[in-house]
């Protein structure tokens, strides 16, 4: 049986059945591993252990019990956590089992995967890109279809923004909804644990299993997890809204599929309404602030005495982000910046449930651009914060979001789609997902990325 | 505020947060951070005059465990000094305090 580009769902489905075994299963993804993963470089650890589980790609900041984990950093180079992160364990105890552990940006300080201290991603879409990042490896481990899902992490982007960049479905849950305990900290206020899929049926049944209460990171939401599958066959109308200030600087290819994908939602009975946001360059700024600030305080502990290597480890990204952490909230500056920030965040989120009165959903396109070539970034400095630009608002105020393929570029680069949801309003977010999955398939993005690395 | 950084500056921040850089790292880090500094002052064109904070977005208070409740994520001693070179007997070895 040609297992290639099946969903989880179908999979399970096909076990269910006994038309594959797991140890089928297991055989082919490790096949196409070890073909793809030299020329791709996608996982940092392989893990070579068939199960009678479903295999999926994890992002290597989430701690896997006896399983090695880096965050791509040297100072993680020899860490095997004793422990298992709630994630993790929440897929394992339903059937799921990690097949290998995905690169990065190192410590998830990056958009494009390059600053991995296991040298960066490739997309693959075109090997001289980059996937986008920080969970590069996440998102290019489905593309190229060597695991039928994957788990990344967000604090600003880093979901949304790799997926739009390799044409798949990426997923940031509400602030909260899912656990952050085992996740190797970046910005605390701001991470979220989401999955990394080929339909908008998948990311909804992972979602269902790694959303919901964990007593071990007392910020996760003590609100019931919902039924997110039931919901998708829901026939429902939205009004999106959407907002000139999220199309500024786009490019201007990006900018024609998106609004080609609007025209299709008001086919298909959706209403539009034009809204005005707060600029989100404001939200680059809270962010660069808040996110430091954590980073300086969350990689204090990295000392290299009870477990990792020694704080001379630590490259040029993470000690920038530690050091201007430091400086906003000394010399003086921690009403000027650190404060300042905190209410402006206030603000955006103001604005956000101010127009969410008018509207269920914000549309816009997830990235300004298509994929960069390799080492871009570099030339620019802050280059990857107005890379996340569209993203960060909703990262800031906590808000769910998803980023899905509306179509290719003329350098045959997907471009992706977002749409921004009220608080804990995953199920709409996905529905309306569904909803164009199934009128449009998502213009055989998804599909033809696959077909590449087809056998 | 400081909008200039210095070399000094940059050393000061390095302590800070407990690395040491080289004199070519320190120099090149002066204007990556200063940029940086220049565009989050853009954050001064919003009013925020009276504006409560936000430092943290789930609204969440109080979460405690319940008293007499097994702490499930402890580790045995054997966990705990699985990844660690500074040990000696059942002690971790440190650094001097400075």
């Amino acid at each position: 049986m040609n297992l290639l580009g099946k969903t989880v769902l179908e999979i399970k489905s096909l076990i269910e059945k006994k038309k594959i075994s797991y140890n089928e299963l297991w055989e082919f993804f490790l096949k196409r591993i070890k073909k793809y993963n030299p020329r791709l470089n996608v996982f940092l650890t392989i893990v070579d252990k068939k199960t009678n589980k479903i295999p999926i790609a994890v992002k290597d900041n989430f701690c896997t019990k006896d399983i090695r984990t880096t965050a791509a950093s040297l100072v993680l180079d020899n860490f095997i956590p004793p422990y298992e992160s709630t994630v993790t364990k929440r897929l394992i105890d339903n059937g799921f089992s990690v097949i290998g552990k995905t690169n990065m940006d190192a410590w998830a300080h990056g958009s494009s995967t390059e600053t991995s201290d296991y040298r960066p991603t490739k997309n693959p879409w075109d090997l001289e890109r980059s996937p986008g990042g920080s969970s590069g490896g996440s998102a290019a481990a489905v593309i190229s279809y060597l695991a039928p899902a994957a788990i990344g992490s967000e604090t600003a982007g880093s979901i949304r923004g790799p997926a739009s960049w390799c044409g798949v479905i990426g997923l940031k849950p509400t602030y909260g909804r899912v656990s952050r305990y085992g996740l190797i900290a970046m910005g605390s206020s701001l991470d979220c644990p989401g999955p990394l899929t080929l339909s908008v049926k998948d990311a909804a049944y992972i979602l269902e299993l790694i959303a919901g209460k964990d007593f071990f990171d007392a910020t996760s939401s003590l609100k019931e997890k919902e039924k997110y599958s039931d919901f998708l066959n829901k026939k429902k109308s939205y009004i999106l809204g959407i907002a000139d200030d999220y199309f500024e600087g786009v490019d201007k290819e990006t900018e024609k599929k998106v609004n080609e994908a609007i025209e299709i939602f008001k086919k298909m009975g959706h209403r539009i309404k034009k809204i005005k946001l707060l600029s989100p360059k404001y939200a680059i700024s809270v962010y660069t602030i808040l996110q430091r600030v954590e980073v300086s305080s969350n990689l204090a502990r990295y000392d290299g005495i009870k477990y990792g290597n020694s704080r001379q480890n630590f490259k040029e990204e993470a000690k920038k982000r530690m050091m201007l952490g430091a400086y906003t909230i000394s010399f003086g500056c921690f009403d000027a910046y650190y404060k300042k920030a905190q209410q402006v965040r206030t603000l955006i989120i103001q604005d956000f449930n101010e127009k969410f009165k008018e509207v269920d959903m914000i549309l816009s396109p997830t990235m300004p651009i298509t994929a960069l070539k390799l080492g871009e970034f570099k030339k620019y400095p802050f280059f990857g914060e107005k890379m996340d630009v569209l993203a960060e608002p909703a990262a800031v105020a906590g808000l769910p979001a998803i980023s899905f393929p509306v179509g290719l570029d003329k350098n045959n680069l997907p471009i992706g789609l977002q749409l921004v949801g009220r608080y804990f309003e995953e199920k709409e977010i996905l529905n309306l997902s569904y909803q164009f999955e199934k009128e449009t398939e998502f213009f055989g993005v998804i599909k033809k990325g696959i077909e590449r690395y087809s056998d | 505020m400081k909008k200039k950084l210095t070399k000094d500056d940059i050393y000061y921040l390095a302590d800070l947060i407990n690395v040491s850089l080289t004199e070519v790292e320190a120099e090149s880090f002066i204007d990556p951070l200063e940029k940086t500094v220049q565009y989050i002052e853009n954050l001064n064109e919003l009013k925020t005059e009276g504006v409560k904070p936000t430092f943290q977005t789930t609204h969440l208070t109080h979460i405690f465990f319940k008293d007499g409740e097994e702490n499930q994520r402890g580790l045995n001693s054997d966990e705990v000094f699985r990844n660690t070179k500074n040990k000696k007997n059942r002690y971790f070895k440190i650094q001097k305090i400075r």
